[in-house]
């Protein structure tokens, strides 16, 4: 189990954080005595801030919510979040500007939201972005993977075969996303869009009963300072559970209309840190007949998400399904991709799919635009998403073969998909997919099923590539039903 | 789809919202009549196509988002759930009715979402189901839905024998504790459906079935088996087509479980698989269907019998086994059960005589 401690560290390894462009120290001290009032802060806030001895920044650069509420002796807590936040963020920004005569605007009179406001400069937004932080999943390995964890202001989607942990992913991440930030965490909310009914709240409170355990556990240690240590006896089941909002979407206009008020929801909960969609191509992979309207409406969804992501610095993170994809005319092209077709590629930052080899759940980081591509184990226990303990430690050092990291069907029969219709736009399957997408040795099988030209080769496919229908006629043919070990020597 | 909220809202005018009326005959220039295409398009979309400003298409959609949601709930906390599920001892579980292949599966099959359950022939699926048909008539503090169920039979005709002998050992079972579920009350609530193609499925799962689901007297919708339908009827060179058709119909399900909160259980045949080093059986309808699945449970039967004939006489049971392969509540687990003239017990022994309460 990840220590807090090393949950920390994470946070200390964002690249903006670890960055230092002024080279000197005391240059950083001195602008750490920056006035308290010169804070972009309501006047009554700076006057409580005052009266209470908070002078510089730096005075309120460790403090966490829960101390400052003892403090300032009021409880408002989204008024003490705010503040925390903007003391935080001036310290950051400051620490890593290169002089204080810098020609570049004034990180206080830039928007808040950083992405979306325009004129921003590219360094700004690596402040930005190490301030930010990310949601841990309490596997290292997967945090490692993505850089610390699941990044706020960015798209992440998750994609799988069935029963390979995406809910479980899903709800451990709505879970962590309550560690308070003292605990390396980003204590926020988040919201939980669930189309599939798999949202099972007995198994949100089990995952979230460990981890408040763990979390407790920092109580005990005497080395951390009273700070994170009051955050740490502050975790309760009750506050973890009641920072998931719970939505649930039945058809695809349901889920757009949702997606169309979330901004308006969090707007009255300013705390939502992550927006989960379990899954995203639950409703878009039936009643279509019409592609190019489904491809545009998950177009208008990917496109409030992203605004979403970057306006309100939260994470969205989007589950999809997978499919096989064959193409016309090419033996052996059957292959297993993410489902909803080429153009949703796009709609994610961040990419990770799930996948099973010789018995091991992993999860491969397929597209990113700040890491390599990797491969990371991990288990899933009844605490939630944990590091493989088999190969607990560096992962990017043993890695594993492309070729092998393909996400394994729960079966052998393979079946185009509605994928197939992507072919009539004009978008063939890629085939300069990362080989990632590679089938394995032996299951490129389907030789181009519902082609009938290449019906006519199925003898010339190896057995391994027989359709099931084909083992069904002979099963009936021979009167019997279950399989029979004959049936594999062909 | 019928009864669906897309199909709805896209006959619904726009309109019959409470809308300017200014607004309105903007949308109506911009060709925009019915209340889902407003929020089919995107907003700069809508501006364009009606000449709205900014402001006016962002209030628009918001107010045509909450009509189109009004229907459903607002946001629940999931500590507001926990604590509903806590203090009503009820999780959403349906009991397969044995203690110990309930504390094996948490309670029981998730009533939320579509449930799927696979094994080989004579496997003990049918006999499963039927089980099911009979606890979720149970109270739902004894871990049933307090209502009747409907049998959707594809493959076979109905066992009728079977269930009247299931009933007759069930009531008997809970004479004490339900004295209401007598056997006669017990069939009286299973609704027997045979359907043989796909088009007379679609049929029940569109008019018959919600007509049925909305006088609240069934809990379970159980098909057996839904592979029987689709690999009768599409052949090797049809995947694309089937996969659209699973789609459409496993789709349908999970709106029915989702709208009238019933739990449905799907059984599905096997497949061989072929791999180098030998392989075995996988559930059937391949990817697209396995996409739709919520919770699969897979059954498969142990072939040495375990036979005792000869020191005393208890009859015969085969040792098969029940196994999770994935469920969103449920870690992959796998538990022996025995089929016996009773039912579906947990326990050898337990299975002939009646179990406590």
């Amino acid at each position: 189990m990840l220590g807090v401690r090393q949950l920390d560290k994470q946070q200390e390894r964002k690249p903006a954080v670890s960055i230092n462009f002024s080279g000197s120290d005391q240059a950083v001290g001195q602008k750490m005595q920056r006035p308290i009032s010169s804070l972009p802060l309501s006047s009554s806030w700076l006057a409580k801030l005052a009266s209470c001895g908070f002078e510089t920044v730096e005075d309120l650069r460790n403090i966490g919510v829960v101390e400052l509420s003892r403090e300032l002796g009021v409880s408002n807590s989204e008024a003490l979040v705010e503040i925390v936040k903007v003391a935080k963020r001036s310290c950051e920004l400051l620490s890593a500007q290169p002089a204080p005569s810098s020609p570049l605007s004034h990180p206080h009179q830039s928007h808040p939201s950083g992405g979306s406001c325009p004129g921003v400069s590219a360094l700004e937004l690596l402040q930005q972005e190490g301030v930010e932080g990310s949601i841990v999943t309490f596997s290292a390995g997967i945090d490692e993977m993505l850089g610390g964890g699941v990044a706020l202001g960015k798209v992440t989607e998750f994609c799988g075969a069935p029963g390979l942990g995406k809910t479980q992913i899903c709800i451990q991440l709505a879970v962590d996303v309550s560690i308070p930030e003292p605990l390396g965490g980003v204590g926020g909310e988040a919201v939980y869009i669930d189309t599939e009914g798999s949202f099972v709240v007995e198994r949100v409170a089990e995952i979230a009963t460990a981890a408040v355990h763990h979390l407790n556990t920092v109580d005990h240690d005497h080395t951390c300072d009273d700070q994170v240590r009051q955050a740490a006896r502050d975790v309760s089941l009750e506050k973890v559970l009641a920072s998931i909002h719970l939505f649930r979407c039945h058809d695809y206009l349901e889920l757009l209309a949702t997606v169309n008020i979330l901004s308006e929801f969090i707007t009255s909960h300013p705390q939502v840190r992550l927006v989960v969609i379990d899954s995203i191509a639950a409703h878009f992979r039936h009643g279509f007949s019409d592609m190019s309207k489904r491809n545009r409406l998950l177009g208008i969804i990917s496109q409030s998400l992203i605004q979403l992501a970057t306006s309100h610095r939260l994470a969205v993170v989007l589950t999809n399904q997978t499919t096989t994809r064959v193409v016309r005319g090419q033996k052996n092209s059957a292959r297993v991709v993410p489902a909803l077709g080429e153009s949703w590629g796009h709609a994610s930052t961040v990419r990770v799919v799930l996948s099973r080899y010789d018995n091991e759940r992993q999860a491969t980081l397929v597209k990113s635009p700040t890491h390599k591509t990797t491969t990371a184990p991990f288990v899933i226990t009844a605490d939630g998403i944990r590091d493989s303990h088999v190969t607990t430690g560096d992962t990017s050092h043993t890695p594993i073969p492309a070729s092998q990291c393909l996400p394994v069907p729960e079966e052998e029969d393979f079946e185009e998909d509605d994928e197939i219709f992507s072919a009539a736009e004009g978008i063939m399957a890629d085939m300069s997919h990362p080989a990632m997408w590679q089938g394995r040795e032996g299951e490129g099988g389907g030789g181009g099923k519902g082609d009938s030209d290449t019906r006519a080769n199925v003898d010339f496919v190896s057995v391994s590539n027989l359709h099931e229908a084909s083992f069904d006629a002979r099963r009936e043919s021979k009167g019997r039903k279950r399989p029979h070990p004959s049936d594999h020597e062909l | 789809m019928a009864g669906s909220s897309s199909s709805k809202w896209s006959r619904t005018p726009v309109q019959s919202l409470p809308i300017h009326p200014r607004i309105l005959s903007a949308l109506r220039k911009g060709g925009i009549l019915h209340v889902s295409s407003v929020l089919e398009e995107s907003c700069s979309g809508l501006g364009r196509r009606t000449g709205l400003s900014e402001a006016e298409v962002k209030g628009l959609v918001s107010e045509v988002a909450r009509a189109v949601l009004a229907g459903s709930p607002s946001p629940s906390t999931a500590l507001s759930l926990y604590l509903t599920g806590q203090s009503q001892h009820c999780w959403g579980r349906l009991s397969v009715g044995c203690g110990l292949l309930d504390s094996s599966l948490r309670g029981g099959l998730l009533v939320s979402g579509l449930t799927e359950i696979a094994g080989i022939s004579a496997a003990g699926k049918t006999q499963l189901c039927l089980q099911l048909c009979l606890t979720a008539q149970l109270p739902r503090t004894h871990g049933g839905l307090s209502s009747g169920a409907v049998y959707i039979c594809t493959q076979d005709v109905f066992p009728t024998k079977r269930l009247r002998q299931l009933t007759q050992y069930f009531s008997q079972r809970h004479t004490h504790s339900h004295p209401s579920l007598t056997a006669q009350h017990l069939s009286d609530n299973i609704f027997v459906e045979h359907v043989a193609t796909i088009s007379s499925l679609t049929a029940q799962l569109e008019y018959k079935l919600p007509a049925l689901l909305s006088t609240g007297r069934v809990g379970v919708v159980i098909i057996d088996s839904i592979a029987a339908l689709f690999r009768a009827e599409y052949g090797a060179g049809q995947a694309a087509q089937r996969a659209a058709v699973l789609q459409t119909c496993g789709a349908r399900l999970h709106h029915l479980s989702a709208s009238y909160g019933v739990a449905v259980v799907c059984v599905n045949q096997v497949t061989a698989v072929m791999e180098e080093r030998g392989g075995g059986v996988a559930p059937a309808l391949g990817l697209a269907w396995a996409s739709l699945v919520t919770s699969r449970i897979t059954l498969s039967r142990d072939e040495t019998v375990h036979s005792n004939l000869d020191c005393c006489k208890v009859p015969t049971a085969v040792k098969r086994e029940l196994e999770v392969v994935f469920a969103p509540h449920l870690p992959p687990v796998s538990v022996d059960y025995y089929v016996t003239s009773a039912g579906i017990h947990g326990n050898q022994n337990m299975a002939n005589c009646c179990p406590a309460t």
